[in-house]
Order: structure tokens, then C-alpha cells, then sequence
């Protein structure tokens, strides 16, 4: 055997070898060459869709309480963030203010855009209607934060779902971007890798026969 | 000794605290100076050790790949994001960062002068690709860093480039000029 593997390399076949190892282990990582970003693949190994939102108690900025996998009756677009952030927060911030000034501009009342705070701790609901006030009281957006739940149990539920969060090595908050359309059914049905453009989820609405 | 102990205290400065999350703490000081630094070192350690390998160029060049293979992970936005997140995974980047360039100098001498040349060639187009994209794409690649980082590293990466090919020009130069003119017998 030994003398085999040896004939084997002496064939000049270790560059072969090599490249199958790199190959098979690249695939291996990347869920066969399809999650090459963090977002990618805590979506890929998250439950196909459509899906029903984890089951999770929220409170939203004006203190009304409500359950996630009990959105019922219009379309939800949901994303993640928290109020400190600055890495990839002021962008989806200003993409939902976008999307927002669309809804108005089109009379489109089915959609509510909605974001979850992945740091409780610091963004209290209080916090949430001041920031929410500061956006210039926006009708058809709802800031929340979750309730009677454990940091570290709430971003495996969001994990879940498909969104990553968690703490670097400075103990700063790093998360995906990723949004998620939810049906009046209350089941996730699409999801993008970032806040889709207005054409985009005119799209994806459409798709989902409104 | 005393360049063995500088060498020693630099891998050990660029790996640990205070120096290592002050550079994992935005993406161009990591793609820009601790990555390829340890990769570098990895190289010049080899020269400090008494491994030498006797390999015949198939092996070698295997051996090769395998190195090129261990950077070509850590350039997986997936594994940098793990690398900025986790203890472990950090420390690993880096070790395999050192290994890496240790394997390159241990299989590159025994390697033709021209599949040599393509290695480097090979290196330079991996590190420019990967800037086109980090400094093109629109969407945040790296969960760890925001776009605006992303973009900047991509750029500095596109700038640092050429001036690794004008190094890999001169070196070539360098090693034909020390290598003397053909001769007919050759």
C-alpha cells in the first residue's frame, strides 16, 4: 500500500491531489461553491423557503406587543440592525426611507417595512420611538425590540431564520443585511441579500400576485 | 540569533494583543499588512529552520498549490468574517498564514525557474482579482466591515498590485543576471 502511495507521488501525481483537496475543501465550506459570504451561508443552512418567522415576542416603538410568527393580513419587510450601529445600518436605514417615501408616494398600504433591534440592551422601546420619531415619524414602519428572551437564545432564533449576528473580538455587534419578505399568511417566502430597490420588491410583490 | 528573535517577536506582535485587534479591526490594515506580513514572514522563517525538502518537482509543485490553496481560504469572506469573530479562528488564520509562505519557500527552489515565475504571476493576479472585486461590488461582501472599508481596501489592493510586479520584474532580472548568459551546451 505504502509502496503504492509512493508510485503514486512519484507519478507526479501530488499537484492532482493537491488541487482535489483545495477543490473538495472549498466546496465543502462553501456549501458546494453556493455561500461564499457570511449572509450566503447562514441562509443557505437556515430551513428552504417559505417558512414560517421564528416564534418570538416583540414590543414595537409605540409599546404594542406582538408575535412574529402571527404577522397576519399584509406583506412585512423585515431586517435586522441596532440604533449604534455604523457599518452597514446607516445604509439599510436610508434604503428603508427610500422604500418608505415609495409607499407613500404610491398610496401602497399592504406593505409594512419592519426592523428588529439585535442589541435589546441598548435600544429600549423608548429609545425606538425617539430614533423612530427622528426619522420623521414614518406610518408604514415599525421599530421593535424583542421580549422575554436571552441575548444569545435571540440571535440563534434570528440564525434560524437566516440572518447572522454576533460579537467580534472587540465586542462589537456585526450582522448581515439580509431582508425578508413575509405573505399575508405570515410565512417568509422571500428574501434578499440586502434592502431590495424599490423595482425589486415592486417585483417580488408582484410575484407574490399583488 | 538576533534576526531569529526579531523575527520571533514580529510574528508575535502581528499575532497577538494590542498590535492583532487594532489591525483585525478594519479591513485594509488586514488585507494590507497583517495578512501579507505573515505570509512574508511564513517565507522568511524557512530561512531560520533546518527543514530543506528533497522532493521531486511534481511533489513540490503539489506542495505548492497546497500553499496557494491556504491563502485562496482566508480570501473566502466567509472565513475573514470567522477570522474578525472568533479567538480561534483568528489564531488559526494566522498560523496557516505562516505555513502558507513557508510552504511557498520550501517548494518554490525546487521548482523550474518559469513555473516559478508563474507562481508569482499566479499570486499577483489572485490578489488583483480579489481587489477588482472588493473595490467593484456594490453589495458588503464582508459581514465585519462596511462597504465604504470594503471599497477602500479593494482600491489600496488594485494600487499595491503593480508594484508587486515591478518587484517580481526586478527579481527576475535579478536572478537572470545572477544565473549568467545561456550557454550552447545548456
Amino acid at each position: 500500500m505504502v509502496r503504492q502511495l509512493g508510485l503514486f507521488f512519484k507519478l507526479g501525481a501530488a499537484p492532482l491531489v493537491a488541487l482535489g483537496l483545495i477543490w473538495g475543501g472549498l466546496s465543502w465550506w462553501t456549501l458546494g461553491f453556493k455561500a461564499f459570504t457570511t449572509d450566503e451561508f447562514v441562509f443557505q443552512a437556515a430551513e428552504p423557503l417559505p417558512r414560517l418567522p421564528p416564534l418570538l415576542w416583540f414590543l414595537d416603538h409605540q409599546g404594542r406587543g406582538f408575535r412574529l410568527d402571527q404577522l397576519r393580513g399584509r406583506f412585512y419587510l423585515l431586517n435586522i440592525g441596532f440604533l449604534a450601529c455604523s457599518v452597514s445600518c446607516p445604509l439599510a436605514v436610508e434604503a428603508y426611507q427610500g422604500l418608505h417615501q415609495k409607499l407613500q408616494e404610491q398610496k401602497e398600504t399592504s406593505l409594512t417595512l419592519l426592523t428588529l433591534t439585535v442589541n435589546p440592551e441598548q435600544d429600549s422601546v423608548k429609545l425606538l420611538r425617539l430614533v423612530w420619531e427622528g426619522y420623521g415619524s414614518p406610518r408604514q414602519w415599525l421599530l421593535a425590540s424583542p421580549q422575554d428572551i436571552g441575548l444569545e437564545a435571540y440571535w440563534e432564533q434570528l440564525k434560524a431564520m437566516g440572518a447572522w449576528v454576533e460579537l467580534d473580538l472587540q465586542g462589537q455587534l456585526r450582522h448581515t443585511n439580509r431582508t425578508f419578505l413575509i405573505n399575508p399568511q405570515g410565512l417568509i417566502t422571500q428574501s434578499f441579500a440586502e434592502v431590495p430597490t424599490w423595482e425589486v420588491l415592486q417585483a417580488a410583490l408582484r410575484e407574490e400576485g399583488l | 540569533m538576533i534576526r531569529r528573535l526579531f523575527w520571533a517577536l514580529t510574528v508575535a506582535l502581528l499575532m497577538f494583543p494590542p498590535l492583532d485587534p487594532y489591525l483585525d479591526d478594519s479591513m485594509s490594515r488586514l488585507m494590507l499588512i497583517q495578512f501579507p506580513l505573515l505570509f512574508i514572514l511564513g517565507a522568511v522563517g524557512v530561512r531560520f529552520s533546518p527543514l530543506r525538502l528533497s522532493w521531486g518537482p511534481g511533489n513540490a509543485l503539489g506542495l505548492l498549490i497546497l500553499g496557494w490553496g491556504g491563502v485562496l481560504f482566508w480570501m473566502v469572506p466567509r472565513s475573514l468574517d470567522l477570522a474578525v469573530a472568533q479567538e480561534g479562528i483568528d489564531f488559526l488564520a494566522h498560523l496557516s498564514l505562516l505555513i502558507s509562505g513557508a510552504v511557498l519557500a520550501l517548494s518554490l527552489p525546487l521548482l523550474a525557474f518559469p513555473v516559478q515565475i508563474a507562481a508569482a504571476i499566479y499570486g499577483i493576479a489572485m490578489w488583483s482579482m480579489y481587489g477588482l472585486i472588493l473595490s467593484q461590488t456594490s453589495v458588503q461582501v464582508c459581514a465585519s466591515f462596511s462597504l465604504e472599508q470594503q471599497q477602500a481596501t479593494g482600491v489600496a489592493m488594485l494600487w499595491a498590485a503593480p508594484v508587486f510586479l515591478m518587484f517580481l520584474v526586478f527579481w527576475t532580472g535579478v536572478l537572470l543576471v545572477r544565473q549568467g548568459p545561456r550557454r550552447s551546451s545548456d
